[in-house]
């Protein structure tokens, strides 16, 4: 049986996950990454 | 974590209901990450709106172990806010699903912590650390509280 996925909306800005982290109050995940 | 751990639909649907997921080139947003001191990836960092650290992992992680991680690290959003009650809340949880996650001694350290801070008992911090000493007794979290 094939795993049922989902996709994770990501936001590209940083300022801009840190303006909806605060009117959310919710945390912020800043996941840093390596192309290749 | 691209391949496997954020196309699974618990992570995913953790992330984008309970967190702002913001993803960065380590080799392009080389000031970010000079400021996180990020070295090694996957590098996840967990903030609050004050742009304090609440939480850090480094490390691949599979899908089971990645959202007790986000559970724990949520915790630790809560906790660091001084919302007791969301942080017990959330700690019992990642104890009651993810019991064989390895982060789970580390819920359960917390939990008493939390506790703690809402009631200001000690018998609140030492209850819950017993229940850590019993169910995860070689664990380091138990070992950091042995003192009680």
């Amino acid at each position: 049986m094939e795993k049922l996925k989902a996709s994770v909306r990501w936001e590209e800005s940083y300022e801009r996950g840190l303006e909806r982290c605060r009117e959310e109050r919710k945390p912020l995940l800043l996941d840093f990454f390596k192309e290749g | 974590m691209g391949a496997v751990t954020y196309p699974d639909l618990f992570v995913a649907t953790l992330l984008n209901e309970y967190f702002i997921p913001v993803q960065v080139n380590i080799q392009q947003a080389t000031k970010l990450a000079a400021k996180f001191n990020a070295l090694w990836t996957p590098n996840i960092n967990i903030l609050d709106g004050g742009e304090n650290l609440v939480y850090h992992n480094e490390g691949w992680l599979p899908p089971s172990e990645f959202s007790a991680m986000l559970m724990v690290s949520r915790g630790h959003f809560f906790l660091r806010n001084k919302r007791y009650e969301d942080a017990i809340s959330v700690f019992q949880e990642v104890w009651n699903k993810f019991p064989a996650s390895s982060f789970a001694s580390q819920a359960l350290y917390y939990l008493g912590v939390s506790r703690y801070m809402s009631s200001h008992k000690a018998e609140d911090l030492i209850d819950g650390w017993k229940l850590l000493q019993r169910y995860y007794p070689r664990s380091l979290w138990a070992i950091r509280s042995s003192i009680v």
